[in-house]
């Protein structure tokens, strides 16, 4: 028995162990000492050289409670918009009486009212006394959802993600004022708003309405998930158009299933692997099995990805290769002379192919 | 020839060019109709005199004059949508092809019932929607909120039957899986969820393998909430897996799992997790699988991020008798950049496996180092830019106890992808390529594929969009042994296209034709099907709502399928439906 692992194991962990403390210590230390005082002005010198809160929680953060007005002005000026967001769900949220001022209503994402009305006429002040969504960057929108969200995810995991550094925040996906109480028509929540390019994404989604039991998007979300991720994920939302293909297009799974948009608070990111997604439904294949068969056990390689591309395929089964070409990529001995057939695994032969309690050659399962 | 496309394409440009301009010109003047008759800016302008005249009244401290109040531009909020409909499939040919992923739903049936009620109670939300009852592939929803005391409950069933797109006659596979979610917040940034999925499947499949009858079961309950300066998650779940046909082994998979994210300050989060998953299998020793993984989030300056992650497994699973791993270990590190609209990231990644060989006396540990990088940002012209990818080696290779022992893993792994997006307020486009290698040393093998997307989205009009996007694929393969057929005559090419055309000549009107096709180029030298496809769907959707909100709808959906080997695959259908609905 020979075992080398161990030693190397302990010196390939201690790196990034001691990497990391080190980092740690050295932002600790380099956290700015608050300037020495020496007492009258101490009060006004604290004060001075606290970080102000940066726009837009700066908003919230400076406001007395009577800057808040309980969102009676807005309806002046604002009633489509006051409509729409009667009708979403998550009015059932801001209208919470256990909330505080500060999270209520109108105000609670557009920040309070009192500076905004005052400021209303002015160009260059407009949109520096009020949270307007389509006038921020993606992060002031980040900051400003995750005053409540952050159970979903902290401001500093978001600005770690992928979909952070592609420009991609809240607002992009979620939609909170709806045209119709129903979710019908999110996009549009003015009627003479031009079509958002959204609707007409995936474009296979028109076929879909062939297929009536789709179930409806969730979490607010702008758009079914196909078109709403596919709006971004081009290529993806290409390969589901080929003849094979988990069925997204036919609205029986949304890429959530799989996929976790918010990936730092969520297992997945921090110990699951992909068969793990996979397993949820092909639960006849998670094994473990007397006999594993390497690359479909998940531990080498890129597991169930190593034959199959789960968006979609021209080859049956969504593998990567057609029929018996599978098997050669790997067992390139089998190419010419080893019972050319059919399938490898649909002839009779290795029908245990991704595991077997019978027979190391996976002829039986 | 050449002068006459010429004459043609000038043609069609001049055409192109009429329509755009005509399209520019009502984009021009749509705003100021809109303006002259739009009661909400009408009050706009009187609020502007009304709000000017109160600033000079105000000097003199007289009383505001009250505001005209804006109208809603919102149609009037329903509560209830019924609809039902009519459709008839016209198939010939293979109906196993044509209802493989799902079914549509055929004669009559209630397309949707989705009611919300209007709840003076603001804490509280309710919603239910039913659709396509009447066939054999329906979706129930249903949604419960009590925001007072923080209780929210919502559940869901759903069945569907599809087929194996097989020429031989097989039954209908089927699914059904229902759920529901229940959710109590003990404090305001504390909760306590559980959650229960029960999923059957019944698949069949063509001779000589067999079906597949199976029962999962899933529940876990969790607690996760702000504890101290940080998040705390705790879960246990239990995954039940039945086999009713006695062929596969029932399972039992119980998954106990804690993670705390510490917010350090603002530039650092650590996040700790553990997991075991202890594996129950009928007539077997139990096998458990512990993982332990730590995360790091480090901001050493303002647009700069550095993450380091390990994470450590032990497999303990007596049952397995040939080459399986017993430890695996992950480490990364990355550093990403943040530079005014670019961002770039780069990563190192080192894996290595403990294996335990088929005798069970012997230890290889095989490594893999994987580097990734990504940059995006803005390029001149308007354009995006991104571009990603990664290169992996095998650093130390296993040994293998097959009829050729050489190395089975993929020596190197090379991946890349490009993209360039941009556009304006009507128009966006797209490109993508993406490259794949990969490749054995050992055996001389090596698998190639480049592929490319382009799409654009074009408003043509106030009234009329268009989509269109074009993909293809391209694969070649080569190994040691050659000769007929060899890896590449296994690797076909594919092509996909769709052209949707989408005209809103109105508020209350909807017209939508789509055309999606693909197509395979495949030696198949086993002259299977399904290898040498060619499918052609076209869709035509409309739809008129009336002044009450009853709203009529049609479907006529052309699509042929063909298999040039095996004709017993193809079907040519002509889908009809009619739908009408109602709203209150």
């Amino acid at each position: 028995m020979k075992n080398t692992g161990s030693y190397r194991r302990f010196f390939l962990y201690s790196i990034p162990v001691t990497l990391l403390a080190g980092l740690i210590v050295a932002s600790v230390f380099a956290t700015p000492a608050p300037p020495k005082t020496n007492g009258k002005d101490t009060e006004a010198k604290t004060a001075k050289a606290a970080k102000p809160a940066k726009f837009p929680l700066s908003l919230w953060a400076t406001a007395d409670e009577g800057d808040y007005s309980g969102g009676k002005n807005c309806t002046n000026c604002h009633k489509t918009q006051t409509d729409s967001y009667e009708r979403s769900p998550h009015t059932v949220y801001m209208k919470d009486p256990h909330n505080t001022v500060d999270k209520t209503g109108c105000e609670g994402c557009h920040g309070p009212s009192k500076n905004h009305v005052a400021h209303r006429k002015e160009e260059e002040g407009l949109y520096q006394n009020v949270v307007s969504y389509t006038h921020s960057t993606p992060e002031q929108i980040a900051a400003s959802c995750l005053r409540c969200h952050q159970d979903t995810v902290t401001q500093n995991h978001w600005k770690r993600t992928e979909h952070s550094h592609a420009g991609v925040s809240c607002t992009s996906c979620h939609q909170m004022h709806w045209a119709d109480r129903l979710g019908k028509d999110r996009i549009r929540v003015a009627p003479d708003q031009k079509n958002d390019a959204l609707t007409n994404t995936v474009g296979k989604a028109q076929v879909a309405s062939v297929f009536t039991n789709a179930a409806a998007p969730k979490a607010l979300l702008k758009s079914n998930e196909a078109n709403l991720c596919g709006s971004c994920h081009r290529k993806v939302g290409a390969e589901f158009r080929n003849n094979f293909h988990h069925p997204v297009p036919e609205g029986r799974l949304v890429c959530s299933d799989c996929h976790s948009a918010h990936p730092n608070r969520d297992d997945r990111k921090l110990m699951r692997t992909a068969k793990q997604a996979c397993i949820t439904c092909h639960a006849d294949v998670a094994g473990p099995f007397v006999y594993e068969h390497d690359p479909a056990s998940d531990l080498t390689g890129t597991g169930c990805l190593e034959c199959h591309n789960p968006h979609g395929s021209s080859n049956p089964a969504i593998l990567n290769s057609f029929t018996r070409g599978l098997c050669i990529k790997c067992h390139t001995d089998k190419s010419v002379n080893h019972n050319p057939g059919r399938n490898c695994w649909d002839s009779g032969c290795h029908s245990a192919i991704h595991g077997s309690n019978h027979d190391p050659r996976f002829l039986q399962r | 020839m050449k002068n006459t496309d010429k004459t043609q394409t000038a043609s069609r440009m001049q055409s192109f060019t009429k329509v755009f301009a005509i399209a520019a010109l009502a984009t021009m003047y749509t705003p100021i109709r809109a303006a002259a008759q739009s009661p909400f800016d009408t009050a706009g302008t009187l609020g502007s005199i009304a709000g000017a005249g109160a600033f000079t009244v105000a000097q003199d401290d007289a009383p505001e004059p009250p505001r005209a109040q804006p109208k809603s531009k919102l149609d009037p909020a329903t509560y209830l949508v019924a609809e039902v409909g009519y459709a008839d499939w016209n198939v010939s040919g293979s109906r196993n092809k044509f209802r493989q992923y799902a079914t549509v739903p055929g004669g009559f049936f209630l397309k949707e019932l989705t009611y919300v009620p209007k709840m003076e109670d603001p804490g509280q939300y309710v919603f239910t929607s039913l659709k396509g009852i009447g066939g054999v592939d329906y979706r129930g929803d249903l949604g419960l909120v009590y925001n007072y005391g923080g209780t929210r409950i919502s559940g869901y069933f759903s069945n569907s039957s599809f087929f194996e797109d097989t020429n031989a006659p097989v039954g209908a596979s089927s699914r059904h899986s229902a759920g529901f979610d229940l959710r109590q917040n003990v404090t305001k940034n504390f909760s306590l969820a559980y959650r229960f999925k029960s999923d059957s499947q019944v698949n069949r499949y063509e001779s000589p393998n067999a079906g597949e009858n199976q029962h999962t079961q899933y529940q876990d309950i969790s607690a996760a909430g702000k504890v101290g300066p940080g998040y705390l998650k705790l879960s246990s779940a239990n995954l039940r897996f039945e086999d009713n046909t006695g062929t596969w082994v029932n399972s039992d998979v119980q998954t106990f799992a804690g993670s705390y994210l510490w917010n350090v300050n603002d530039g650092i989060d650590l996040q700790a997790g553990y997991s075991r998953a202890n594996i129950g299998q009928t007539g077997m020793k139990g096998s458990h699988i512990e993982s332990f993984a730590l995360n790091g989030d480090v901001a050493i300056g303002s647009g700069t991020d550095v993450n380091l992650a390990m994470q450590n497994r032990r497999l303990s699973m007596p049952n397995t008798l040939n080459d399986y791993v017993k430890h695996q270990g992950i480490e990364s590190i990355s550093l990403s950049q943040r530079y005014k609209s670019w961002r770039g990231s780069i990563s190192l990644r080192l894996q290595d496996d403990e294996r335990l060989n088929y005798s069970q006396t012997y230890v290889d540990v095989p490594k893999w180092s994987t580097v990734e990088g990504r940059l995006s940002g803005r390029v001149p012209g308007g354009l995006r830019l991104t571009v990603r990818g990664y290169t992996q080696a095998l650093i130390e290779q296993p040994g293998f106890n097959t009829n050729d022992p050489s190395n089975l893993y993929w020596t190197a792994r090379d991946f890349a992808e490009g993209r360039l997006e941009g556009g304006h307020d009507d128009l966006s486009y797209y490109a993508v390529y993406t490259y794949r290698s990969d490749r054995n040393a050992a055996r001389a093998a090596e698998v190639t594929t480049g592929q490319y997307t382009l799409g654009a989205t074009y408003q043509v009009s106030p009234t009329l969009n268009m989509f269109a996007e074009y993909h293809h694929e391209l694969w070649s393969g080569k190994a040691a042994i050659t000769g007929y057929p060899s890896i590449g005559n296994y690797l076909p090419d594919v092509t996909t296209g769709i052209l949707q055309l989408t005209y809103n000549p109105n508020k209350r009107a909807y017209l939508s034709l789509t055309y999606t096709g693909f197509g395979t180029r495949n030696d198949n030298p086993l002259m299977l099907p399904d290898g040498n496809t060619r499918g052609t769907f076209v869709t035509i959707n409309g739809r008129y709502k009336f002044n009450r909100g009853y709203e009529l709808g049609f479907m006529v959906a052309p699509w042929t399928y063909r298999d040039n080997v095996v004709n017993a695959m193809n079907y040519n259908a002509t889908v009809f439906m009619l739908t009408g609905s109602t709203r209150f």
